[in-house]
């Protein structure tokens, strides 16, 4: 699992650069993207799983950031906000592509197996480009949260916070992310 | 390439969705934001507001030079003039035309001053107020009978400045940059919201008393002839649509009489008031007339929400006034809703979200109605006409009655607060924290929460009121207050957080030590006299992952008891020496299954009820643990859901439940699952817990701040607010405990 290292909001640096942008100042802004575009851009790459949807995703939602930013009343949230902005932007994109999106049912079969697999490490790679085929065939919301968990490592409670959710519905949404995910696994390999 | 089927394993996705070894940030994507910002305007900002200022404080020299610069700007682009009028900015907490929206709902999306509101300021216009002011960007555009439109920077207790523009009925509507505003001239007026200039006016040859209603790039006016200006019902009236950036008019259709009141427009439809008491539906794009409706003998201004229209009829004469609401689409009356005494019931607040209007009549009630069926929700008498419109923002209705600003509980109905005013007020406006309402004695109200009220000094200026003592008084009290016994912080009790808790049959109080998988058991008059910790098999794990602390424990009569061991998604059974004697459940959406297994009760006919927060399902289990049935639910998921159910001597069942659009509500099913009926709709706002009280009663707590009482009826029969409980338990004895948001645990007094 890759865990990115977070990026806080800790200084009064950030606050006062948060506070000089949203009174319009670009440069201030600027320099919040240069410490904040690399998150964008891995949890969007994340998700699309492409460099050049990843930078459309990025360039559209930093844009949407600083034109909503006079909106943000508590500057301290200005991270979580921005996060939930890129993600919003990822889902949008994927809503606003043709590709090949369903609801998948998960009753029609039985639970996921948990067993380790054995494979060689060829069958290995040949696998996980099974999954992100199958992947790249899943509803944005479901590409959101088994992209947050699974990809980026992001913990139940901060999917939650981001889709603004409870953690049971992040829960739930993964469990069936996972099974809609087995099913098309089935297909493409079949 | 055909491939077998890899099973998917955990560490197979995490392989597969890990981001690649070399995943690099584009080295011009920076600078292409970069670029895309410094060509992409901010939305409307606060800075809005300080050029307005900034203008007020120069020098008239410099105010007349700029305001030349502008004229002359103006003139040469006239076109570039009117393309501000698109798009239409919307600010955040604004109030940007009559009642609030285009809709005429008077329901405000941002704060009020609250139930604590107190005079900011008041200051006094040189003409009667018989109009609601616009707000945006904290300043208030009021309209005087002095024929001018004023602009108070609400902050400030400042006047940015006045416009002359003859006008007298009608409230402002603000379009974009502009002040768009009917005039005793026989035109449209629009006045640059920044410099108080006039921008353009547009002749109609016949009076627009109402607000202009704006929706997409038109604006739409009612007008009427001159010798309908004091309601008679001689004289004729038009609607004029009136395309935006050109001031041309795209349609114009006669009415059946003259229209004093303002439209209300939602989406294509456009209804149209009319002084002869017929409302008239419209096509908003074309003109084309849908249907009639008769309110007689005078229709109020309409209120569209929720698929319906509101229509008051206007009695003058106190005989015939009822209110109806019609089909949006149909025009077919829903239901009517009259007085007994036939007096007037002036147009609504009505809040689509929670299903309930608000309404207030000239013999001096606010009623509380369903939107669905016209049933009544509550009633508080106030004993002041009511002749304007209320407002809704927040959990707070504002209501303006002859001789007082009053704040009244949307839930219950209960008075908060009540400030005096001089003269019969305008219905009132309400953005920023601020409520603005003028009177016909020409004073202008602003009140504001506390913070807003202490804060503003009333400038030195001979229209300013002498430095005015807010009056406030709370008149109502709902019921006797809660008075703590005793109460135990988390760190008296050597715990990080808590939240569940309940009383055993012998009156002692476990409280849930989530993080480490304990009971803290306290007993009746707070001392902590044991700890429990299961070990082993029986281990638990009560910290769900957004760390709220869980551990929902629930006793039988024979001593033994039922933990919800949450994230392992089972249910422990113990005896009454705390062995394990039982466990079931796994994670799934099964019957028998849980995803968050959140509440948990025994009931009074000897069966465990489990309430699963993400799928608002209670499943019903023998003490064994044997599945018996699913209320409510399935396996359905839902966002917003439950936590806890009461279950009274008959095996009824009170499941609190909300989310989706659906308002939180108590509904009561029967033993065997069927609905009996549904209850509180309007009064809880999310999380909504609840506790049997001894008597069959319900507690039931709403957000972090409300308790009520609600009788075996479904009626309210005492509400606490300002407790910062969360959840609360009855014990044996009928005493109360309860925990917080802040960590504490607590006995109260019953009143």
């Amino acid at each position: 699992m890759t865990t990115n290292a977070r990026i806080g909001f800790g200084s009064a640096g950030d606050v006062t650069l948060v506070e000089q942008a949203r009174t319009g100042d670009a440069d201030a802004f600027e320099r919040l993207v240069q410490t904040r575009l690399e998150r964008a851009y891995r949890t969007a790459f994340a998700i699309l799983r492409t460099d050049w949807d990843a930078r459309d995703a990025c360039q559209e939602a930093f844009i949407a950031a600083w034109r909503e930013l006079p909106r943000l009343r508590d500057v301290a949230r200005f991270d979580a906000w921005l996060d939930r902005i890129v993600v919003n932007q990822c889902r949008t994109l994927l809503r606003s592509r043709k590709v090949r999106v369903r609801e998948i049912s998960i009753d029609a079969y039985p639970d996921a197996s948990v067993e380790l697999s054995g494979a060689s490490p060829v069958e290995a790679m040949a696998d996980e480009d099974l999954v992100r085929q199958a992947f790249g065939q899943l509803s944005a919301d479901q590409r959101l949260v088994l992209a947050l968990h699974h990809g980026e490592g992001r913990p139940v409670a901060e999917i939650a916070s981001l889709l603004g959710v409870p953690a049971g519905t992040v829960m739930w949404r993964l469990y069936r992310a996972r099974r809609a995910l087995e099913t098309v696994l089935r297909e493409v390999s079949a | 390439m055909t491939h077998r089927t890899p099973p998917l394993t955990m560490d197979l996705l995490e392989r597969a969705l890990a981001e690649p070894a070399t995943l690099d940030v584009p080295d011009d994507l920076k600078a292409s934001i970069a670029a895309s910002i410094r060509r992409t305007p901010q939305r409307s900002t606060p800075a809005a507001t300080r050029i307005s200022v900034a203008y007020g404080r120069l020098p008239q020299a410099m105010r007349v030079a700029l305001v030349a610069l502008l004229l002359l700007a103006f003139v040469a682009g006239l076109a570039v003039v009117g393309s501000q009028l698109l798009p239409q900015r919307v600010p955040i907490d604004a109030s940007l035309t009559f009642r609030g929206d285009a809709a005429r709902t008077g329901v405000v999306n941002g704060a009020g001053p609250g139930g604590a509101m107190a005079l900011a300021f008041a200051r006094t216009l040189p003409g009667q107020i018989v109009t609601s002011p616009a707000i945006a960007d904290g300043i208030a555009y009021v309209g005087a009978v002095d024929g001018s439109i004023h602009a108070v920077d609400l902050a400030r207790n400042v006047e940015l400045w006045s416009a002359d523009v003859d006008v007298a009925w009608s409230s402002p509507s603000l379009v974009g940059d502009l002040v768009v505003v009917g005039t005793e001239d026989r035109d449209l007026a629009a006045i640059d919201r920044r410099t108080g200039m006039v921008a353009w006016r547009m002749p109609l040859d016949a009076f627009v008393a109402g607000s202009p209603a704006v929706a997409g790039d038109r604006l739409y006016v009612a007008t009427s002839s001159a010798s309908s200006r004091a309601g008679s019902s001689t004289g004729i009236g038009t609607v004029v649509a009136i395309d935006a950036a050109t001031h041309r008019v795209a349609w114009q259709e006669d009415l059946p009489g003259p229209a004093t009141r303002s439209i209300a427009v939602a989406g294509s439809v456009l209804v149209v008031p009319t002084d002869v008491g017929i409302a008239v539906a419209f096509d908003a794009a074309t003109g084309r007339e849908l249907w009639r409706f008769a309110t007689p003998p005078f229709t109020d201004t309409p209120v569209i929400a929720g698929g319906k229209v509101l229509l008051a009829g206007l009695d003058p004469e106190g005989l015939r006034g009822a209110l109806w609401a019609v089909d949006l689409r149909s025009g077919e009356e829903v239901w009517h809703h009259a007085r007994h005494s036939g007096q007037t019931i002036v147009a609504p607040a009505v809040d689509a979200t929670s299903g309930i209007l608000f309404a207030g009549t000239l013999d001096g009630d606010v009623v509380a109605l369903r939107l669905d069926d016209g049933v009544e929700v509550w009633r508080q008498p106030l004993g002041a006409e009511i002749g304007a419109p209320p407002t809704k923002a927040g959990d707070v209705v504002y209501v303006a009655t002859s001789g007082g600003l009053w704040a009244l509980d949307a839930s219950t109905g209960v008075v908060l607060r009540t400030v005096p005013i001089d003269g019969v007020p305008s219905s009132p406006a309400i953005a920023d924290g601020y409520l603005v309402a003028g009177t016909q004695s020409g004073t202008l109200y602003v009140l504001g929460d506390a913070e807003h009220s202490t804060s503003i000094a009333p400038a030195a200026s001979g229209s300013t009121l002498p430095a005015a003592t807010p009056k406030s008084t709370a008149v109502l009290p709902a019921v006797a207050p809660l008075h703590d016994v005793w109460s135990r912080t988390a760190r008296d009790l050597g715990m990080e957080k808590l939240f569940f808790l309940n009383a055993a049959p012998d009156g002692r109080v476990w409280v849930a030590d989530a993080p480490r998988g304990r009971f803290v058991i306290l007993d009746a008059d707070g001392a902590m006299v044991d700890t429990w910790q299961p070990t082993g098999a029986a281990a638990l794990d009560l910290v769900q992952p957004d760390n709220d602390p869980w551990g929902a424990v629930a006793f039988a009569p024979d001593g033994s008891f039922y933990v919800a061991d949450t994230d392992h998604q089972r249910v422990l059974r113990f005896d009454s020496k705390r062995r394990l004697i039982g466990s079931w459940g796994s994670f799934g959406p099964g019957p028998g299954q849980f995803v968050s297994p959140f509440g948990i009760t025994v009931g009074p006919d000897g069966l465990v009820y489990v309430v699963d927060d993400s799928t608002c399902r209670v499943e019903v289990f023998d003490l064994s643990g044997g599945y018996l049935r699913t209320i409510a639910g399935g396996t359905a998921f839902v966002d917003r859901c439950t936590n806890n159910v009461v279950v009274d001597g008959n095996g009824n069942v009170f499941l609190a439940s909300g989310g989706r659009g659906d308002p939180w509500h108590i509904t009561q099913f029967s033993p065997d699952g069927s609905v009996i009926r549904r209850m509180g709709d309007a009064i809880f706002r999310e999380p909504v817990l609840l506790a049997p009280g001894p008597n069959g009663e319900i507690y039931a707590t709403s957000g972090t701040d409300r308790l009520y009482l609600i009788d075996t009826h479904g009626d309210v029969r005492a509400t606490w607010s300002g407790l910062g409980l969360e959840l609360v338990v009855v014990g044996p004895d009928g005493e109360l405990y309860s925990t917080g948001a802040e960590g504490v645990v607590r006995r109260y007094a019953l009143p």
